[in-house]
């Protein structure tokens, strides 16, 4: 459904004084060379700490960034070749909701006009009886019930967890087959967000949606997720499907990443692997492997040679110069 | 040995046209050198039992009721000036987010040292001693206090926060969600030198968090609160092992974890309730699967129901049967 190839976002870094002298070029590389593909229905995780450019490149896919090479190929189209009319179009096939249910939504508008709004800009639904079906209809999707009380409600009159069914129902009622969501339950207690989670997964087997899920926690990405990618620093570390990366990672970065967080039960002791330092900055990436300064495994090649995301056994993925050290450690299927 | 003993402790804020009754009848205690977690969900009450215990509320926070007992002095009765010799000196506080603000343009050694000179009557040079020693203390070289807050990365700056929060010499510390904006590897090297700060100082510390496994990681004991009350105390396994109240329940078994069995949770139905009008009787009836006319109407009595766990659910058959040690 959705096969990114070879995707790299750079930002122009912002030079500083010496910087107008020296004509040097400076670039942040905030997506570096990331391919995956996400099959119809499943539920694709993108996850990483901050800076680690999952945000940005979930918004390249939806051409609201532009990439600087690379293919993203959606439903059979080439989205970065596409003209603005024909990207407008494609867009109502791909939605995204966004992390903060108080920010994303215009306090000033009613429920319904809120949802009625992508309707009318895109000109689908053309009667007002019909857009108001549409959003009746979004608004049951994601328990918004009685759909017709809510509709005339204001988001102040909402709470975090029912501003965020309606930042969903938004991203529902142009009926799209990919939605994007960007850490749709980060801000949420954790109450709501269990409520949240099951919405979603209850919406991907009703309308056999297909998701591209963004979140730093991994917990959250082995609940909903069905496959994963883990980047660092604008690179991808490792892929494959969830269950198997969270509970056997091969990666150091991945297994430096999993044995660090933390699990809701006193009685489970697991061992933390150290790693060195915080994440470097995006316009200043070390040589060869990204992770190289910080990882306790680290060797000469390291420094120099950037690894290759290599297969290292069924779907899965990882992108380290000795891969196969680690999977003779711990074998994997 | 208790070194703190908050009793009835009941904090409202008092608003334009409404009362937020933020914190009620909380009651607890804090043992010499333990680590006792407050958990729950935004607005549950946490920061206000903390910022009523430093006696920091925000304009329109009054304490209404209760007692806070810390080195058999009620903190509720002193005065601005008095709890001025208190603050930093018997109990601190890492606040929320406080990492972010640090003053840019002050090396963050001098402004450690004028936290110190603040408190105490030592000099400059004498301050700044000490706060080279505390950056030591918290796992930064000394040699760092003459460095500017951009200088420093996210972790390093909730280190100094921390060293600040000791300059002092505190016996009880309250950590305000230390960790919460830090990525993963930097939160456990900050909840262990927040451990390893613990035995070599034998503080007392106070975890306030959201995080159900930050807390199941590293503290002895856990308050579970809802909605302005604690609803369950007790050791962390018996609370996370064997929960009572239905509301801990349903949030411990519905966390999730990267380890264990993975299965599909059951959600807690609605939302948290407004503190302006919170329900009758028990404030998380409106939500709860077990609840009944009782419920409904009176407000359950917080009670010891075994060893150091206590409970604020009506006795009914469910938490009898749980109490007997029966699945339930």
């Amino acid at each position: 459904m959705l096969s990114v190839e070879n995707l790299s976002v750079w930002f122009p870094a912002r030079r500083g004084v010496t910087g107008i002298f020296t004509r040097k070029e400076e670039w942040v590389r905030a997506v570096d060379d990331v391919s995956f593909n996400v099959r119809k229905g499943e539920v694709m995780c993108l996850a990483g700490e901050s800076g680690s450019g999952k945000t940005t490149t979930a918004r390249a896919i939806l051409a609201l960034t532009r990439a600087k090479s690379g293919s993203i190929e959606f439903a059979g189209r080439d989205v970065l070749s596409l003209s603005q009319t024909e990207l407008r179009k494609l867009r109502c096939k791909m939605q995204i909701i966004f992390q903060d249910p108080y920010e994303s939504i215009d306090p000033r508008m009613s429920v319904l006009e809120i949802l009625a709004e992508p309707l009318e800009v895109n000109r689908v639904a053309g009667g007002r009886r019909e857009r108001e079906d549409r959003v009746y209809k979004a608004l049951e999707d994601v328990r918004l019930l009685p759909p017709r009380e809510f509709a005339r409600r204001f988001p102040h009159e909402l709470s975090g967890g029912q501003r965020q069914r309606v930042a969903i129902a938004r991203g529902l009622v142009l009926q799209p087959e990919l939605l994007v969501a960007d850490e749709p339950v980060s801000m949420l207690d954790a109450s709501i967000r269990v409520q949240i989670l099951n919405l979603l997964l209850d919406l991907r087997e009703e309308y056999d949606l297909t998701f591209l899920y963004i979140t730093h926690d991994l917990a959250q990405a082995r609940y909903i997720g069905n496959d994963i990618v883990i980047m660092y620093l604008g690179k991808m570390m490792e892929s494959g499907p969830v269950e198997d990366v969270v509970a056997k990672p091969v990666h150091p970065y991945s297994r430096a990443l999993i044995s660090n967080v933390p699990v809701p039960d006193p009685t489970l002791k697991r061992d933390k692997i150290a790693v060195r330092g915080e994440t470097p900055s995006a316009s200043d990436v070390p040589s060869g492997c990204r992770f190289h300064p910080r990882c306790p495994y680290a060797e000469e090649i390291c420094k120099t040679r950037e690894p290759k995301f290599l297969p290292v056994a069924g779907n899965r993925y990882s992108a380290c110069h000795f891969n196969d050290r680690w999977t003779a450690q711990t074998p994997i299927q | 040995m208790d070194v703190l003993e908050v009793k009835d402790l009941t904090t409202h804020f008092f608003m334009h046209e409404a009362v937020a009754r933020a914190v009620e009848n909380v009651s607890f205690t804090l043992k010499k050198g333990e680590t006792l977690g407050l958990a729950g969900e935004s607005g549950c009450g946490k920061t206000t039992t903390a910022l009523s215990i430093m006696k920091l509320l925000p304009p329109g926070g009054r304490i209404l009721n209760g007692e806070i007992i810390l080195d058999e002095e009620d903190l509720v009765k002193k005065t601005d000036r008095e709890m001025k010799d208190i603050r930093w000196k018997k109990v601190s506080i890492v606040f929320q987010g406080a990492m972010n603000a640090l003053n840019p343009v002050i090396r963050v050694g001098n402004q450690v040292a004028e936290a110190i000179i603040e408190k105490e009557n030592v000099t400059k040079g004498e301050a700044l001693r000490r706060a080279g020693s505390l950056f030591e203390l918290v796992g930064l070289d000394s040699s760092r206090v003459t460095n500017y807050p951009h200088e420093f990365s996210g972790g390093m700056r909730q280190r100094v926060m921390i060293a600040m929060a000791l300059a002092c010499n505190p016996t009880v510390v309250i950590a305000d969600e230390p960790v919460t904006a830090l990525d993963v590897v930097v939160q456990t090297r900050i909840l262990e030198l927040l451990k390893e700060l613990q035995r070599k100082l034998s503080l007392s510390v106070i975890l306030i968090t959201h995080d159900l496994s930050v807390i199941a990681e590293t503290c002895d004991r856990v308050a579970i609160m809802y909605a302005g009350k604690i609803v369950e105390l007790g050791n962390v396994v018996d609370v996370y092992k064997k929960p009572l109240h239905p509301y801990t329940e349903a949030l411990i078994t519905a966390f999730p974890s990267i380890a264990g069995e993975k299965r599909r949770f059951s959600s807690i139905p609605g939302d948290p309730p407004d503190l302006t009008s919170p329900p009758s009787g028990c404030r998380f009836h409106p939500r709860c699967p077990w609840q009944d006319e009782t419920c409904r109407t009176q407000d359950p009595e917080y009670r010891s129901v075994g060893l150091d766990h206590y409970v604020a659910c009506h006795p009914t058959e469910r938490l009898r049967a749980k109490l007997r040690g029966e699945r339930v």
